[in-house]
């Protein structure tokens, strides 16, 4: 039997962190959190399993979600991995499209949205679409 | 010390002035340092306004995120209930956070729209959705009437929804048990219009008038909510180069 997708929860906000983790278990997933960009980029380059799928907080402190996204697309062997970012700001929409996420998810995160989405995303992905 | 003409008697100098035995500021100038005062007041009220809004919306997601995954997993609907109740609560905090601000995004002119095609009747199902334990709890039938082959439309989903859940939801709030709410849809190229009808009290026609205007509430004594959901309809509506209006037969 195929693995379960893994996916990067990257929330500085603890109880969302712990709470998109959880019902991303409970769909199935299996994941692993950073709380900001820093911890992010410190996971992955010390995780035994590349992530699917990279959901991706913007406002967060050390290291934000802009931050982050620059580094991962300039690091040959993490630019690949798909991410999908979470925004409360519409003004921010611009910005964050310039970073060619595979997804823009608008805050408050609605459940049945964030399942159907991820899928979507992965399997895009997979196909060679994301690019 | 000098005497110099004033048109002000002597009592009517400022402490400050009496104090620090200065030049007496021009009426002018005291106006303009009260204005000044007025607008960083003003100022620092929004920022806190805004600062508690946005660090309101985390934790009532993690409040719906949490109730919707634990209400999958109850089957019962007496088990439920109780969970749905958390749901609505939380949603309707998250409604009147978005809309505080969305106020602010207004008077400061940042108030932007991500544009996409939308299917019309998703939004309109998406919108009741949010609202049908309310409705069912309050003995309230909710109906749809929707032309069929409803064109797409182009505006922010998100935005438009939060358009119609204000409308539905005060639909609820003003329909008592035993009645009924309709959403319907119809095209009138080059327009669309999305109409809520619900079988409540009404609006006196001298009242009709300003019931999108910002803080106006149907019942003063009975204050329900912040009196801003209209308003940000219209400005939401109107954004979308679009047009709100209400029409009511009071009885």
């Amino acid at each position: 039997m195929s693995q379960p997708f893994h996916i990067l929860v990257v929330e500085d906000d603890q109880d969302l962190r712990e709470t998109l983790t959880e019902v991303l278990e409970g769909a199935g997933y299996t994941v692993a959190r950073a709380r900001d960009g820093l911890d992010a980029l410190s996971h992955l380059g010390s995780a035994l399993r590349r992530p699917d799928l990279i959901l991706l907080d913007l406002q967060m402190p050390n290291m934000n979600g802009l931050e982050f996204r620059t580094v991962q697309m300039k690091q040959a062997d993490l630019a690949d991995i798909p991410v999908a970012i979470l925004t409360a700001d519409v003004r921010g929409l611009e910005e964050a499209s310039l970073l060619k996420p595979a997804a823009l998810l608008r805050k408050p995160v609605k459940l049945p949205q964030l399942l159907k989405l991820i899928p979507e995303v992965i399997s895009q992905h997979a196909s060679g679409g994301g690019e | 010390m000098t005497v110099e003409h004033r048109d002000t008697p002597p009592n009517a100098r400022s402490a400050r002035e009496i104090a620090d035995g200065g030049a007496a500021p021009s009426e002018l100038e005291l106006l303009r340092a009260a204005n000044q005062a007025l607008e960083d007041a003003v100022h620092a009220r929004d920022t806190m306004l805004s600062v508690v809004a946005h660090d309101l919306r985390n934790p009532l997601n993690v409040i719906s995120l949490a109730a919707t995954a634990v209400l999958q997993r109850l089957p019962s609907p007496t088990a439920r209930r109780p969970m749905e109740r958390i749901l609505r609560s939380a949603h309707r905090a998250q409604r009147m956070v978005n809309d505080l601000l969305s106020i602010g995004a207004l008077e400061k002119g940042q108030f932007a729209l991500d544009v996409k095609p939308i299917e019309t009747s998703a939004l309109i199902l998406q919108a009741l959705e949010l609202q049908q334990s309310q409705a069912a709890e309050a003995s309230i039938i909710v109906a749809t009437d929707l032309s069929p082959n409803l064109p797409a439309l182009y505006g922010d989903e998100e935005r438009l929804i939060e358009v119609l859940d204000n409308l539905i939801g005060n639909a609820i709030k003003f329909t008592g048990a035993g009645g009924s709410i309709t959403v319907g849809a119809s095209a009138r190229a080059p327009h669309l219009m999305v109409w809520v009808k619900d079988t409540g009290t009404g609006i006196g026609a001298e009242q009709l008038p300003h019931i999108f205007d910002r803080f106006w509430q149907a019942k003063k004594q009975e204050r329900r909510g912040i009196g801003l959901g209209l308003s940000i309809c219209k400005a939401i509506v109107e954004a979308h180069d679009g047009r709100i209006w209400a029409e009511s037969t009071p009885g």
